[in-house]
Order: structure tokens, then C-alpha cells, then sequence
């Protein structure tokens, strides 16, 4: 049997139901937010975790020139090694029918026992090829998906020079390759690179490693410290040409699944509170108006007896409820879009099961912030509520004293109607009302510029990598070191209307403790296709001597311009060189270091040699380019920086933009709630001086015009300080979103702050429909009947 | 004081300003239907006013609504001069009140973020040849106070500005609902007084609602109201000065 007050409650509940309804979904925004970010973050780590467990992922990786097998003992003896495993891993080109460029793949050899030890196949289909059959390969999922390669197919590789058809036996996953990106890439491009698996029988015989390796995978000993266990493995294989052991974190398929987590894990501890705070400042307004509007009912229930404690409950109560409400739908909301984000993660994460992980506790505490939320929002409202005396409560309120205006003392309100002079005074007899509803609606702008600017920094970024600091229309990458009479073939290749030389070398920089993995890329001084900028976006030379850092690898480092650093090579020979480091540039992708050619390879004592060359070509002729290159010998693939354009934006607007638009739609939500709430709660405190205005004589859009009015007086001057939140609000994320692979850029565009005004204008008009629909159906006897 | 049936011959020749004919008005309140006017006859003559009294719930105040254009009734008709005022839609309606109705509240209804002047002034913006506000105040004798806000005024002089309101439109019909029902004895004579003086200067037609029998005697005449329907008609000889009722 339901009291006789929580029957009020539910009625209040169904009479107030816009409203609560109103509120409920601000509350469900940030709940939806907080349970997307934290159960896509779950779902991803668990996998990545079972993932690793269960096919044994390395911790330490290393790639050499070549180092007799024996070498593997010395290897197993290190202190602190658990288990090894030798491979031999080759770049190599496929040639694929359906593709004009050059396709570039990474072959890795498999033990003769068939599976390997560390880092696990999960077999999608087919199976692992014979140990007798050197022309079997199995092929990663993501490429074969891409081409259409079922088990059974076959595929021409160049090995070593020689071409070879292949028979695809199998498709399947490695824990290796979870995120599969192709060196120097940005993006996942499964049409143009591709990871496969052969016997090391047939990659030892078609690449001379008979009883040799090129690559190391090692299992650590728990409680093992991985940088003792590299510089352990550093000393064995540098006489081999070890280009430096590195961990999981420098392992670039773990790096790329860090990075997401990093961001899910920002947008978790980032957006959802600013959320949470603004549902919580909106349940504060809301229900103290309410508490005001109810005060008769208040002093009633206290004169039949009521305790404070039980009316304080009671308004209590009816936030749990919309709290409740609010709940529930943020539960279903965010659960639905965590789902569909772990969905969307499978295409770019291939792990053998991506299941979403909806694990209680993130729904309970989403709860349990909502509910603070809640209470801390309404705590304020129903102190007061309880603190009204039951006479003062019965008899109505004092006549609210309105008084002239500051603007009109000055004389300012000469032109204003009387309806115009009850907006402005209405507005300025309750400044702190009226302020906060300003706050509410400049909140809500906050939030969505805050989110919206993701796309801003985004362009930037795109325009600042792609048409600034790399203009090439494509990179060429060689199988091996080529001297610099290259550039003369290169520039006979059709439609090559410049050639630059680059050469990239693996190093560890070193700056006292700190130190870094990276790599010195290094091209011609006088070269036109790359450039480094400075912070103001100003073009940054190669000085002939000395490196430039990224500013983020300068950060890590902390070192400044004028400061010496040490350089190690970690292929050939471990040179150790110091060397200045000249100029810092502001980059947003990678953090590399930059060298003059000429001078890198004077470092690294050889002649002037490249690996790679970046290309200006004629777009009419690059279908011919591309067949030119993939017969040339000695090229190992082409990148073509259009295609990576595109790829990238895809990639961005697939996966950021889905996550970004359900952020956008929470917050126009929020921009919503706000709006409808405080024109509703105008609507129904001034319903008896609008009624009145309609007796008068006034027709319907007179009197709606006078809230109208007011809520657009507020939305205009809520627009202003808007933009200021969204621009503090965004600095602090992008700050925060900061991780070693991505910069976000800070640049917000004219047309976010434009487009979330737009946005916020839209919501208020669809509530100013709303309260003009309320107007319209104004019941004028039974309103002036009601005291006021 | 004469008791006489509705629609004397000697009144019929005046002109008519609301001419009711048997009407009705039910309404839903929760499961039951409520009768509020149960076949309402009445003839409102130009210039006069007419004072209704009756007990609660007699149909008084849904019938001045009715009259004021607020509500429709559910039968019968309602003619005002020429017009059939229970076939007009909501914008004739609002049209009617804009441009000749003028009404008075028992809680004065003033908009408290408006002068006195402005709540005149919200008023006279609407019809095209108002009183000016100032005059409309004087009317009641309170052009000192015109700047002042509601919440400056005492109760009677609230209602006076809203008597002023509701006059300076120069209304054909004023229709005022317990206007000194908030007002202790002295003040609400003097808003009465207004009001007969109003009536006595532009001659609008006054129809007032009221508890108090005493103020039956400023009127030309008093209807009784009683279940839905008018029961008594009286006709005063001659209309007492409000400032000779007391209560």
C-alpha cells in the first residue's frame, strides 16, 4: 500500500513528466557517456588481455641482421629470460592483380614444430602449412578480407628478388598483430600491406638463413625488469647488427591499442564528469524552482504534521526517481553505444573474439555518480524546503518587489514596451536565476564545442602532416641501402617530376636518464617535399649539421634548442655519437627526430646512401608510375600519400566520428534539457501574470513572445561566455588526450563555436515551441481562479 | 426595491448589451459532470450595472466568464449586440476582450514587474483610442503613485490601478469578479467608487460579481443567482453612492 505521500510523488512525477523526463535525459547523458567510455575500455582491455595470455605474447622483441642459431642459447641464459624464440622476418613485396600499386608484406617464419612458441596463431580458417611444403603461407585475416583470399587461393610474392606463387592454406590472427600497420604508415591499409606466415624451411632457403636468424621473441621472467632484460640482449646481439631490443611498449601494435585505451580512458575520466557536473547544477536549478512553486503544499504538509525530515525526504525522493529515470535510460543508452564502439573496434583490432563486456560494476558506479550527482544537485533545494515554517509557507509569497533596472536608471529602456520591460525585469529581479540559467545553457555550448573541436584539431592535424610538413605524392621504399645515383633512375620512372633521397635510422636518444626509441629521418637540405614547422606554424630548415627534435621527443627528453644530445645507432655497429640539437618542431603525428642526409650519414659513417625517396609526380600519369615501380627491382613498396589521405580520413570518420557524434548527441541533449526546463519552469511561475495578459486581451504569440523573449535574452547572452567554457573545456581535454603516438592539436575553428551556437539556437527554439504550445493551451479561468 | 420577473416590458426597449438565452455550461471534474449553469436567461442593458449575487457555486463567476469571453458555453446562445458570441472561435474571442472588454479580479492581477503606469499602459497599447494612462489613473486618484510597483501598493491601491487597467481602454463592458474581496471595508468602498464613477463618466456597462449583499444597492439592478440559473431580478429606483454602503 503506497503512502498517501509517495502517491503525490508518483503524480508529481506523471504531472511533471516533460520536465522529468527533461532532466532524466541530462542524467542519462552522463551516465551513457560514463558506461560507453568504461565498458568499450573493458571490453577492449579484456580481450587484449585473454588475447595475450592465452597465445603467449612476447614482452621483448628484437630484430638483427642475422646471428647463427647457437646465438639463441646465449639468449635463453640471459638473467631473467623465460623463453625464446628465433625467426626470420622479411619485408617483401606481393604482387597483387587487384591492386596497381606495389603491395608491401611482412613475412614471418614459423618453427618447424609448426606453432610457435610465443606469440600464437589463432587459426581462422584453413590450416598452418605442411612442414615439407615450402609454397604454403598463411595470411593474416585483415589482408585476405581486403582481397578476398579464401584458403586455397593463390598469391605471387617477389622473395629476395624471385618472384613465387604461393597457396594460402590458412587465414589467421596474431596476437603480434592485433592493430596491423604497415612501417611508415599511419593508418591500417589492409589492400596495401599484409602480414603472412610461411615454414622457416622456405623462408630460410629463399632468403639464405640456413641455421640463422633475424629476429627474437622473448618471454620474461615474472618480477624480470625488461630494461635490464633489453640492454641484456642489446650486448648479445649488437656484433649481429641488433637494431635494439624493445618492450610492448615500443611494439607498434600494442602502442596503437595503448593509445586508444589511453583515450578511452581520457574521454572516461574527462567527459562524463564535465557531464555529470552539469546534470548535477541543472537537478539544482530545477528542483529548487520546484520546491518554490510548491511551498503551499510544503506548509500544508508540515501544518498536518510532517516532519521537516519527511518533506526534505519527499523532494528527495522525487529526484531519485528522475534520477532513476535517468539511470535506466543512461544504462540502455550507453550500453547500446558501447556495444556498438566495441563493434566498430573488431574491424580495426582483429582479436580471434571481441565480445562486449558489460561488467556490473561499471553500471553500478554509474549509478552511484548519478545518484551523487543527484543528491548533491538537490541537497541545496530541499534544505530549504525544509526549513520553510508551515505559516509561511500557506500564506503566498510577498509580492515579488520589482524595481527599474540599472539599464533603465540610465536611461537605456527608453524604447522598451511594457513587454519588453517585463523580460528585462523579470530577468533582473532574479540575477541569480537568471544567471544560472545562463550557466546552464553556456554549459551545454561548453560541452558541445568540447566535443565538437575533435574535428577541428583533426583537420589540422590532416592539413599540417599531409600538406605541410609531407608533400609528397608518394614515398618509394627500397629493399636495401641505395647509393645516391638512385635519384637518376628514379627520375626517369613516368611522370616523376622531382625525386628527394631519404634514408631513416633506428636510435636511442639519450639526454642523462631519459632516454628514447625513435628514429632520425633524415632527408637533403635543399629538399622541397618535407619540411619540419615551428609552434606558429612557421617553416623550420635542416640545418646542415645537428638534429630537430619533435617538440613532443624534446618534452620526453627535456632538452631544449642549443642542448647536446647523445645518439645511438641501433643498427650497425652501435655507433654513440653526441650531437646538437639545433631546432624543436611543433609536430602532431609521430615524434621523430630530423637530420640533414648528408650529415646522418657522415654520422653513421657511410657513404652517401638512402632507403627510401619521396616523389612529386604527375597525377595523370601514376597508374603508369605505380606498374613502372612494381616490376623495378630493388623497390620494396610505394605509399601513396593520397591514399593515406584518404585511408586516414576514412579511419577518422569511422571510428573517432562515431565516438564524437555520440558525444555530440549527449550534449545537444544536455543543450536540450536545459533550454526546455528553464522555459517550462518560467512558463509555470508566471502563469497567472500570462493568463492575465490573455484575459486582457492579449493574443497567444503576445504572451508567448514575452518567454520567448526571455529565454532568447538568455540563450543570447549565454552564447559569449558559452564559447569561453568550450574553449577552456576544450584546452583541457586536448591537453589530457596527449599520448606518445598522437598530438591533438589545439585549433578551434570559428565555425565549431558557429555550429554549436546554431545548435543551441535549434534546441531553444524546439523549446520555445513547446512553451508556446503551453501557452496555447493555457487554461485562463482555472489560472486566475488560483491564488498567486 | 421592486421584485419583478426577468425581462420586464419596461426594460426591453433599452438596448441590450448581452442578450443570454438558456445557457448552459457542464464540465468534467474528475468522474462526475458538473452542472455550472444549468439554462441561464438574462438580458444586459448598455450603461448599466448590474450587480450578481449569489452563494458559491451558484454559476456567477462561470457565467462573467462566459460573458468576458473566457469560456464557451456548452448550450444555448449568447448574443453580444449583434454577435453571436457561442460560435466564436478562440481568436474572435480574444479579439472581443481585446477590443471591448475589461476585466477586474478579486487579486487584482497586476504584473508585478510592470509600474502602475505600465500595467495601464500594457492595456491602452492594444486599442486604438485608449485614455492615456495618467488620466485612467487620476480616474481612481492615483497619478501620484503611477511610478510605483505593485508590491509599493497597498491592496486597495492595487486594485484601483487594476481598476484603471481595466478602464483605460475605455471597455464597453467591464465585468469584475469580487473585485473587494481582498479589500477590508473603507478600501473597498473607495474601489467602488471608482468603479461608479467610471460608469458615470464613459457610461460602461458594469457587470460585478459579489458575496456581499450590501453592495447590491450601487447597482441598477441586482440578479440573483442560485443552481445554474437566474432566480430574482431586482431593479434599484435609485443606485446608492458607495460611499453611503458599509459592512
Amino acid at each position: 500500500m503506497l503512502s498517501s505521500l509517495n502517491r503525490k510523488l508518483l503524480r508529481d512525477v506523471w504531472r511533471m513528466r516533460g520536465q522529468v523526463l527533461a532532466i532524466a535525459s541530462v542524467v542519462a547523458a552522463a551516465v551513457a557517456t560514463f558506461v560507453l567510455a568504461l565498458t568499450a575500455m573493458r571490453s577492449l582491455t579484456d580481450a587484449r588481455d585473454i588475447y595475450y595470455e592465452r597465445y603467449r605474447f612476447a614482452n621483448v622483441f628484437a630484430q638483427l641482421k642475422r646471428a647463427p642459431e647457437p646465438v639463441a642459447e646465449r639468449l635463453r641464459a640471459l638473467r631473467g629470460v623465460a623463453r625464446v624464440e628465433t625467426r626470420i622476418q622479411q619485408f617483401i613485396t606481393i604482387d597483387m592483380p587487384d591492386t596497381i600499386e606495389p603491395v608491401r608484406g611482412l613475412f614471418t617464419s614459423l618453427p618447424a614444430s609448426g606453432e610457435p612458441v610465443l606469440n600464437a596463431l589463432f587459426l581462422r580458417s584453413g590450416r598452418m602449412p605442411s612442414p615439407d611444403r615450402p609454397d604454403e603461407l598463411v595470411l593474416h585475416e585483415g589482408f585476405a578480407e581486403a582481397h578476398g583470399i579464401k584458403p586455397g587461393a593463390s598469391i605471387t610474392a617477389i622473395l629476395n628478388g624471385k618472384r613465387r606463387k604461393l597457396t594460402v592454406v590458412g587465414i589467421a590472427l596474431s596476437p603480434e598483430f592485433i592493430y596491423v600497420i604497415g612501417p611508415g604508415e599511419l593508418v591500417p591499409d589492409n589492400r596495401r600491406f599484409g602480414v603472412g606466415w610461411m615454414t622457416r624451411e622456405a623462408l630460410a632457403a629463399a632468403y639464405d638463413f640456413k641455421r640463422a636468424f633475424n629476429g627474437v621473441t622473448i618471454q620474461t621472467l615474472r618480477g624480470a625488469s625488461e630494461p635490464d632484460v633489453v640492454a641484456r640482449v642489446d650486448r648479445v646481439l649488437a656484433p649481429f647488427g641488433g637494431s635494439g631490443a624493445y618492450g610492448r611498449s615500443d611494439h607498434i601494435s600494442h602502442a596503437f591499442i595503448d593509445s586508444e585505451l589511453n583515450q578511452l580512458s581520457t574521454m572516461a575520466s574527462v567527459i562524463p564528469p564535465i557531464f555529470f557536473l552539469v546534470s548535477a547544477f541543472l537537478l539544482h536549478i530545477v528542483i529548487s524552482r520546484l520546491i518554490q512553486t510548491e511551498r503551499e503544499q510544503i506548509g500544508l504538509l508540515k501544518a498536518f504534521g510532517y516532519t521537516d525530515r519527511e518533506v526534505g525526504w519527499h523532494y528527495i525522493k522525487f529526484s531519485l526517481v528522475v534520477l532513476a529515470i535517468g539511470v535506466a535510460l543512461g544504462w540502455g543508452l550507453g550500453a547500446w553505444f558501447g556495444r556498438a564502439i566495441t563493434t566498430m573496434y573488431s574491424e580495426y583490432f582483429r582479436f580471434p573474439v571481441l565480445s562486449y563486456s558489460a561488467s556490473p560494476d561499471v553500471f553500478l558506479l554509474a549509478a552511484f555518480l548519478g545518484s551523487a550527482t543527484a543528491i548533491s544537485g538537490t541537497l541545496a533545494a530541499t534544505t530549504a524546503a525544509m526549513r520553510l515554517a508551515p505559516a509561511v509557507a500557506m500564506s503566498p509569497p510577498a509580492p515579488t518587489v520589482y524595481r527599474e533596472t540599472l539599464l533603465e536608471r540610465f536611461g537605456l529602456g527608453a524604447g522598451l514596451s511594457a513587454v519588453g520591460f517585463m523580460i528585462v525585469r523579470h530577468i533582473a529581479r532574479w540575477p541569480a536565476r537568471s544567471l544560472a540559467t545562463v550557466t546552464g545553457v553556456a554549459l551545454a555550448i561548453g560541452l558541445l564545442i568540447s566535443t565538437l573541436q575533435f574535428f577541428d584539431s583533426i583537420d589540422v592535424m590532416i592539413d599540417s602532416f599531409f600538406f605541410r610538413t609531407q608533400k609528397q605524392d608518394a614515398t618509394i621504399q627500397f629493399t636495401e641501402l641505395r647509393s645516391d645515383d638512385v635519384r637518376h633512375d628514379l627520375s626517369r620512372l613516368p611522370g616523376v617530376l622531382r625525386a628527394e633521397l631519404r634514408r631513416v635510422a633506428i636510435v636511442r636518444l639519450r639526454n642523462g636518464h631519459l632516454s628514447q626509441r625513435t628514429l632520425i629521418i633524415g632527408t637533403d637540405g635543399d629538399g622541397t617535399l618535407t619540411q619540419q614547422v615551428s609552434e606558429g606554424d612557421r617553416a623550420l630548415g635542416l640545418p646542415p649539421e645537428g638534429l630537430v627534435l619533435s617538440d613532443y621527443l624534446a618534452r620526453q627528453l627535456s632538452v631544449k634548442e642549443g642542448d647536446r644530445i647523445q645518439v645511438e645507432f641501433l643498427e650497425e655497429r652501435h655507433l654513440e655519437v653526441v650531437s646538437p640539437v639545433v631546432r624543436i618542431a611543433s609536430e602532431f603525428i609521430s615524434s621523430a627526430a630530423y637530420m640533414e642526409r648528408t650529415a646522418l650519414n657522415r654520422l653513421m659513417q657511410t657513404p652517401a646512401v638512402a632507403d627510401s625517396a619521396l616523389l612529386k609526380t604527375d597525377t595523370a600519369a601514376e597508374a603508369s608510375l605505380f606498374r613502372a615501380v612494381k616490376d623495378a627491382p630493388g623497390v620494396l613498396g610505394t605509399i601513396a600519400n593520397k591514399q593515406t589521405v584518404k585511408t586516414f580520413r576514412q579511419l577518422i570518420d569511422e571510428h573517432l566520428g562515431t565516438t564524437l557524434t555520440i558525444y555530440v548527441l549527449f550534449a545537444s541533449i544536455i543543450a536540450v534539457g536545459v533550454t526546455y526546463n528553464s522555459g517550462r519552469i518560467s512558463f509555470s511561475e508566471r502563469a497567472n501574470e500570462l493568463a492575465t495578459l490573455r484575459v486582457l486581451g492579449h493574443h497567444k504569440r503576445e504572451v508567448a513572445a514575452i518567454l520567448i523573449g526571455e529565454i532568447a535574452l538568455l540563450t543570447a547572452a549565454a552564447i559569449p561566455l558559452g564559447c569561453l567554457i568550450g574553449y577552456g573545456l576544450s584546452w583541457t581535454i586536448i591537453t589530457m588526450f596527449t599520448t606518445d603516438l598522437y598530438r591533438m592539436p589545439f585549433g578551434l575553428l570559428p565555425k565549431t563555436y558557429a555550429n554549436a551556437s546554431i545548435a543551441i539556437v535549434v534546441a531553444t527554439a524546439l523549446s520555445c515551441i513547446m512553451v508556446a504550445w503551453r501557452v496555447h493551451r493555457l487554461d485562463l479561468v482555472r489560472v486566475l481562479k488560483a491564488r498567486e | 426595491m421592486l421584485s419583478e420577473p426577468a425581462l420586464s416590458s419596461e426594460t426591453a426597449v433599452r438596448a441590450t448589451a448581452f442578450r443570454a438565452i438558456g445557457l448552459t455550461k457542464t464540465y468534467q471534474m474528475g468522474e462526475t459532470l458538473v452542472h455550472a449553469l444549468r439554462g441561464a436567461d438574462l438580458d444586459v442593458y448598455r450603461g448599466e450595472i448590474v450587480v450578481l449575487l449569489g452563494p458559491s457555486g451558484s454559476g456567477k463567476s462561470t457565467l462573467l466568464n462566459i460573458l468576458g469571453g473566457l469560456d464557451r458555453a456548452t448550450g444555448g446562445r449568447l448574443m453580444f449586440g449583434d454577435t453571436d458570441l457561442t460560435a466564436a472561435n478562440d481568436r474572435k474571442l480574444t479579439e472581443f476582450r481585446r477590443r471591448r472588454v475589461g476585466f477586474i479580479f478579486q487579486f487584482y492581477n497586476l504584473i508585478p514587474s510592470l509600474t502602475a503606469r505600465e500595467n495601464v499602459t500594457l492595456v491602452t497599447d492594444l486599442v486604438a483610442q485608449p485614455m492615456p494612462a495618467d488620466e485612467a489613473l487620476d480616474l481612481v486618484g492615483l497619478k501620484e503613485r503611477a511610478d510605483h510597483f505593485p508590491a509599493q501598493l497597498s491592496g486597495g491601491e492595487q486594485q484601483r490601478v487594476a481598476v484603471a487597467r481595466a478602464v483605460a481602454k475605455r471597455p464597453e463592458i467591464l465585468l469584475c469578479d469580487e473585485p473587494t474581496g481582498a479589500l477590508d471595508s473603507a478600501t473597498g468602498i473607495r474601489v467602488l467608487q471608482a468603479l461608479a464613477d467610471v460608469n458615470a463618466r464613459i457610461g460602461t456597462t458594469t457587470v460585478l460579481i459579489t458575496h456581499n449583499v450590501a453592495i447590491g444597492a450601487m447597482g441598477d439592478r441586482v440578479i440573483h443567482f442560485a443552481n445554474g440559473r437566474v432566480a430574482t431580478i431586482e431593479t434599484n429606483a435609485k443606485r446608492a453612492d458607495p460611499a453611503q454602503l458599509s459592512w
